[in-house]
């Protein structure tokens, strides 16, 4: 029984309680009586909330010039107008006191954790002029490759400063956050039903929703959407949290396997095993024997014409090359969970099917061996054919957004000559295949930048701008950042705090908060709908910021175009038109809302053709601030998924094509690719989603424990530390503690190490040392200890570090101890699964 | 979240001294009847001491408000549900009484029927003052406070500190603005029905005693809620709890006083021994009452 | 007159702790002070762990322990049964504190909001300060709410307690309790128990209830229903 804030009224207002005057607009006229109740003069203003990657539609109330609270956007139908916690920490957020508020250069030659930068104060003038001159310099010596743009989280105007920008000017070298963000999460779908992004699920219909390290009520993703209709899942479906730790969703399952950390694909292996062994398959989907007689027998291979597929291909293969011996009792002995639990779980999301969801999260394959645990857990979905089903796993609709003019006209022969330099990145190199959409080379690798750079290979970076990003903080492996950015002769930090990146800077820019003082938009999909979401700038910023993503690029063009390089500017000036008035922008904030008004010119203009609400010109767009798509179809997708066979696959065409191709390129054959890139499977076995042994750094004898991390509720990707909310309430994080940062240790282990709740602990890994608090929980595997993502600044604020002055953390970051490793196939950051090892002492 | 319990020391210090205020002016209106002659310089002083005292935790309690400059509206504003509210009269009422009682004592004007009527006025609100400590604490329901026997313990705690800082006064012979008559007065006295200080040292000492162990033992028998308060008190205080309220609070001046009255049921105390045990109660009393004042204030399980 | 209540389905509530942010967002609460809060308990032994999230707040008792402490009924019942709270009467004694059962009053010791006030900078001239940033906007708090000023002091002062109003403020106009409207799980419903066919009646009647410390007496009105 959900009661809106009408339902509210109606009810209330129907009892005399609450009188309803005249126009609708309801008053307590007993309260109202005597007190003052002059109405305060506000607005609700649309924006959006990025500080998860569920990028809500909302809105915020702004009165005198001052955002004073946030809610959801009532228009999303992604959302049912709700936000979670994080859109409110924002508000904190903008109003940060440790906001950077002026343009600073560092007086401090020397670059170090330990120096301090000696920033000083300057003019956007002498900033960009600056920034330009080193630009130039490059240009001038024909190098422009070795400028680097590094992006972080980001609007759909990133591809002014991303793409156009760094092109225009010659370099090849946009190299975006994705890789340790999830790309290893896209490997699974795409290698079964060829769609590299994320999905969208049909929790309203579901009736099991099996969740691989998946915690939608806390974070990743749609989050307000789960919170908002988790009651209804609770009430109609069974959900099963598949977590070492007991999340916040674990908490309210129906059954929690606390799986030991990289081994979801012994799970997932096995639940297949039982589905087919059990004739529990979706016959429609899958397709049958030719006789109806199940020979899914354990150990006993099948012959390949004994059964004939529908929309799926490989079934058997998967059977005979790799399910046949993956009984429930093998993999209990692997994850750590009963046989009979694997086993009920396994007949219960079948049962439901195909109204049943497997739900893939970076917890579950951004480990090292974790490509093949992706495509396993995904196939679950295919083999109950619940993918893009009813109540299923959904890919989404269109949003019809447009893209940046071309600027193939504006590339001079040095630009020409420099973007065709390989990306810094060494994506494609032999050992990092990053097949995103099965070419090789095709994503990237964020994270082996620093290598990159520290080894000069393929070339050497003079100069990196850096925007809405803090990769010395948010990439595992810290500390080759931190010697990558002390190496590099010159760099800019596009910003709202001094992170820890910041500390590394030659030129730090004041940025542009994303959700109350840009203009920018995104899009995003949840609950059946993609939609497009409007930022708009709805308070004047109180420091002298700018745009990361449109008005920093116009500046530097401009002032580029004044020495001598005017390319990007007649680019600018030339292309980007206001869709309304065909005016030419003549400063950075009309290019900035120009660019907006162009690239959601689709949504909002009424003349165009598209699926989903329609809107009333751009001020409607932005009054309303959202424009939805109409409902995903089911099954769209079942005569093509776009693969090699078109088919779902279990035998991946798709994957030995890529690989096939990754080999080829680098002279040799598939099992030298998979010994370089870690992997134990050989022939045939690099094509099905599989069993892997999962890779960890560190020797258990010495490290005695696997270290595994989670995320906050609270965190707007590790930007929120430094706000009073985010710590007094770190709490709400299942076992965590306010004001904290602790690592939950089982009372078993700890008791056999004389640790106690409270104590100042010190973690290490084969790669570094970090202190913290322990906390002794039940809510975590024995063998392992569970640490939340977030803390751990030693730069970023007063709150956020615990001395900002002397480097001094707030607990530790977990990035300090977990080591840069990777899953290579598709280039992603392998941070879970119990990447290492640790030892636990006493600090 | 860290936890701050909302009174600190100064709410101990004015029930401590207002404790012992009410209980010098009992004791001293207790020498003054029982014995006017010989003890009226022990009674004098201590109608003195009795409006120190109390107005000294007052002060106290004041500088612990919030707001103490409002502290008069808890006269005007009076609610008769909350014993705080009653506090305030009744620790008003006392001063008043206490004061008037002393100038008339300092005036040696202390055989007419206003000193009789003023005395008897002042008994009552001493006794009203001193259970309103205990009934203070009763009455906010909280465990470790919870039950009757709490307003006992605090007046017997009360009495027995009023007691011993009569006595130290007494053995260390010390006379501040004792009327000249009284003083000679005193020195005239005959001996043969003297008040004995010991053996009432001893009778508060042992009831006080049996209340504290009695009280504790029965929250050891409580409901859970009781339990986990007194288990955490003695987690926190269980040391300072044993060793100065129980041991050299209560424990050693009943010995003391005992073995003075096993060799001579009338003989006094020594003046070393009497001394010592007496610091000890003044100890002892702050103790308790501050431990069961911190400990009481623990955070509450909050539980369906 | 209408007696208030808030129901808590604990089913459909997550834990996220969005209640304990806006409250603080809606009512200037300071660092420290809590008006809605929660508490969790981890019970069994791995691997058959269960964790609880109950969100908590001032149960506007029926029977209130706080009402009956305050020695200059500064804390008192409205005529919608409301346990509000007067701050131009109260001195700061504490005793609601203390005879409150469930800690949900909280004391300003201190300055509120020094946090607005400091002006120290992390890196001088470069980054903002909280002073600075409150006086250019020129509130005690950037993001100030003048609208919780209309039925209490909008930032309550030093030297005085205060405590959850219901959002008498935001009733007055006819809206629900600020966390009602910012849950996200929708499991917040605030009504009236003397409307029958109201949300919260049908609740409570369809789901049975919970509260806390019943055996207290203080016959708290925050109803909790089904488990979390």
């Amino acid at each position: 029984m959900k009661m809106t804030r009408r339902g509210f009224l109606q009810a209330t207002a129907a009892t005399g309680l609450l009188v309803t005057v005249g126009t609708g607009v309801p008053a307590l006229k007993a309260l109202a009586e005597g007190e003052n109740t002059a109405p305060i003069e506000g607005k609700w203003l649309s924006t959006t909330c990025q500080g998860c990657t569920s990028w809500c539609a909302a809105r915020a109330y702004v009165v005198d010039g001052r955002v004073i609270k946030v809610s959801g956007n009532p228009n999303s139908k992604s959302n049912n107008g709700k936000v979670c916690p994080r859109s409110h920490i924002a508000i904190q957020q903008m109003y940060d006191p440790d906001r950077v508020k002026v343009p600073m250069k560092r007086t401090n030659p020397k670059k170090g954790r330990n120096e301090d930068p000696k920033f000083v104060p300057i003019s956007w003038e002498e900033a960009i002029d600056t920034i330009t001159d080193k630009m130039m310099e490059l240009r001038n010596n024909h190098e422009p490759e070795k400028y680097v743009l590094m992006r972080g989280r980001y609007s759909y105007l990133r591809d002014i400063i991303y793409d156009a920008t760094t092109k225009v000017f010659g370099s090849p070298n946009g190299i975006s956050h994705s890789a340790i963000c999830a790309e290893a999460e896209k490997f699974g779908p795409y290698f079964t039903e060829a769609f590299w992004d994320y999905r969208d699920y049909d929790l309203d219909k579901t009736r099991y929703a099996l969740l691989w390290g998946a915690d939608p009520i806390a974070s990743n993703r749609q989050v307000p959407h789960a919170i908002n209709i988790w009651g209804k899942v609770l009430d109609q479906a069974t959900v099963v949290a598949i977590d070492p730790r007991l999340s916040a969703t674990a908490a309210k399952a129906n059954e929690w396997m606390p799986v030991i950390p990289g081994e979801d694909g012994a799970l997932a292996t096995a639940i297949a095993h039982v589905i087919l062994t059990e004739g529990l398959w979706n016959k429609e989907f899958v397709g049958d024997f030719n006789d109806g007689i199940n020979l899914f027998k354990e150990g006993e291979t099948v012959s390949e014409e004994s059964f004939t597929e529908n929309y799926s291909y490989g079934v058997v293969k998967w059977w005979n090359l790799e399910l046949k011996d993956r009984t429930p009792e093998w993999a209990a002995e692997k994850a750590g969970v009963p046989a009979e639990q694997i086993i009920r779980v396994a007949r219960g999301f079948a049962n439901a099917a195909p109204n049943a969801i497997s739900w893939l999260s970076p917890g579950a394959c951004m480990q090292v061996r974790g490509g093949y645990s992706a495509m396993a857990a995904h196939a679950l979905n295919g083999l109950v054919g619940a993918a893009d089903n009813v109540g299923g796993t959904l890919r989404g609709a269109k949003v019809p957004s447009g893209s940046i003019p071309s600027y193939d006209d504006y590339l001079d022969e040095i630009a020409k000559k420099g973007k065709k330099n390989k990306k810094i990145d060494q994506r494609g190199y032999k050992e990092f295949p990053a097949l995103k959409e099965g070419k090789s080379g095709g994503g990237v690798v964020t994270n082996n930048l620093a290598d990159a750079m520290l080894n000069k290979d393929p070339y050497e970076v003079k100069m990196a701008i850096a925007y809405w990003n803090n990769f010395a903080f948010s990439c595992s492996g810290t500390q080759r950042w931190e010697k990558a950015l002390e190496e590099l002769p010159f760099f800019v930090h596009i910003t709202t705090n001094p992170a820890e990146m910041t500390q590394y800077a030659d030129i730090v820019l004041p940025a542009a908060m994303h959700m109350f003082e840009k203009w920018a938009f995104v899009k995003s999909k949840a609950n059946k709908v993609a939609y497009a979401s409007i930022q708009q700038r709805m308070v004047e910023p109180l420091w002298d910021v700018r745009i990361d993503e449109s008005e920093v690029p116009w500046l530097i063009a401009e002032s580029l175009a004044k020495k001598g390089f005017p390319n990007l500017f007649n680019y600018f000036k030339t292309e980007f038109k206001d869709p309304e008035t065909g005016k030419a922008p003549t400063n950075s904030m009309e290019f900035t809302i120009y660019s907006t008004k162009m690239m959601t010119q689709n949504m909002w203009d009424p003349s165009k053709e598209k699926k989903g609400d329609s809107l009333n010109g751009w001020q409607d767009f932005v009054d309303k601030g959202v424009w939805n798509s109409a409902e995903y179809p089911y099954r769209k997708k079942w005569e093509d998924f776009g693969t090699k066979t078109k088919k779902f696959e279990f035998y991946s065409e798709t994957l030995k094509k890529a690989l096939e191709g990754h080999a080829e390129k680098h002279n040799t054959d598939v099992n030298d690719i998979m010994q370089t890139t870690k992997y134990l499977a050989r022939g045939e076995m690099a094509f099905i989603p599989h069993y892997e042994e999962p890779f960890r750094w560190g020797d258990s004898s010495e490290f005695p424990f696997v270290f595994f991390e989670h995320r906050s509720r609270l965190n707007r990707e590790a930007r929120s530390a430094n706000t009073l909310w985010y710590q007094e309430f770190k709490d709400v994080d299942p076992g965590d503690e306010a004001w904290d940062d602790v690592a939950k240790i089982n009372p078993a282990d700890a008791g056999k190490i004389g640790i106690k709740s409270g104590d100042t602990i010190k973690i290490t890994s084969p790669i570094g040392s970090i202190t913290c608090t322990a906390k002794l929980w039940e809510g975590v595997r024995p063998g392992t200890v569970g640490k939340c993502f977030g803390q751990g600044h030693w730069a970023y604020g007063k709150i956020a570090a615990l001395d900002y002055g002397k480097r001094t953390p707030r607990g530790g970051n977990n990035n300090e101890i977990l080591p840069a490793d990777y899953e290579r196939l598709s280039g992603s950051t392998a941070r879970h699964g119990g990447v290492t090892r640790v030892k636990i002492e006493k600090a | 979240m860290e936890w701050h319990a909302p009174w600190d020391i100064r709410i101990a210090m004015d029930l401590f001294l207002g404790g012992l205020g009410v209980g010098v002016f009992l004791i001293a209106v207790l020498l003054n009847v029982y014995d006017k002659e010989r003890n009226s310089k022990l009674s004098v002083m201590g109608s003195y001491l009795a409006p120190l005292l109390v107005g000294g935790g007052v002060l106290f309690l004041l500088s612990e408000l919030g707001r103490p400059e409002r502290f008069l509206s808890t006269l005007y504003n009076f609610n008769p549900q909350s014993v705080t509210s009653w506090g305030g009269l009744f620790q008003i009422g006392f001063m008043v009484i206490a004061l008037i009682y002393a100038w008339q004592n300092f005036k040696g004007k202390t055989n007419g029927s206003t000193f009789r009527t003023l005395q008897g006025l002042g008994v009552l609100f001493a006794i009203l003052v001193g259970v309103y400590h205990g009934l203070l604490l009763a009455s906010l329901g909280r465990p470790l406070w919870a039950g009757g026997m709490i307003i006992a313990l605090f007046l017997g705690s009360s009495l027995f500190g009023g007691m011993s800082l009569l006595v130290i006064l007494r053995e260390l012979g010390i006379s501040i603005g004792v009327p000249a008559q009284v003083r000679s007065e005193a020195a005239a006295a005959s001996s043969d029905k003297e008040f004995n200080f010991t053996m009432l040292f001893f009778t508060i000492s042992a009831v006080e005693l049996v209340l504290v162990l009695g009280w504790q033992f029965a929250l050891y028998r409580s409901s859970a809620d009781t339990l986990a308060a007194v288990n955490s008190m003695m987690e926190s205080y269980g040391g300072l709890w044993i060793g100065i309220v129980i041991i050299a609070g209560l424990l050693i001046p009943l010995l003391g006083s005992l073995l003075t009255l096993v060799k001579d049921k009338s003989s006094e105390m020594s003046k070393g021994m009497a001394l010592t045990l007496s610091a000890l109660v003044l100890v002892g009393s702050f103790a308790f009452k501050h431990i069961v004042i911190m400990a009481g204030q623990g955070a509450l399980p909050l539980i369906f | 007159m209408a007696r208030y209540a808030m129901v808590i389905d604990l089913h459909k509530c997550v834990g996220c702790g969005a209640c304990d942010i806006t409250c603080k967002n809606e009512n200037n609460v300071d660092r420290g002070i809590f008006w809605a809060h929660h508490f969790t308990r981890t019970t069994g032994v791995f691997p058959n762990v269960k964790y609880e999230h109950v969100p908590t707040m001032c149960n506007h008792c029926n029977n209130a322990a706080c009402v009956k402490a305050c020695p200059t009924k500064a804390m008192y019942k409205d005529d919608k049964r409301l346990t509000l709270h007067d701050p131009k009467k109260c001195i700061g004694c504490k005793s609601c504190m203390q005879a409150c059962p469930y800690d949900v009053i909280s004391f300003n010791s201190k300055e509120p909001h020094g946090f607005w006030r400091d002006a120290n900078s992390v890196i001088p001239d470069g980054t903002a300060s909280g002073k600075e940033t409150a006086e250019k906007l020129g509130q005690k708090i950037p993001y100030y709410n003048p609208e919780r000023a209309t039925t209490y002091a909008g930032i309550r002062p030093k030297g005085i307690v205060e405590k959850c109003t219901f959002c008498d403020h935001r009733l007055a106009k006819g809206e629900e309790p600020y966390c009602v409207f910012s849950c996200p799980a929708g499991a917040r419903t605030a009504g009236d128990l003397d409307n029958p066919t109201g949300q919260v009646n049908l609740l409570l009647a369809k789901y049975g209830h919970k509260q806390l410390k019943p055996h207290v007496g203080t016959e708290p009105k925050v109803y909790y229903i089904r488990y979390y």
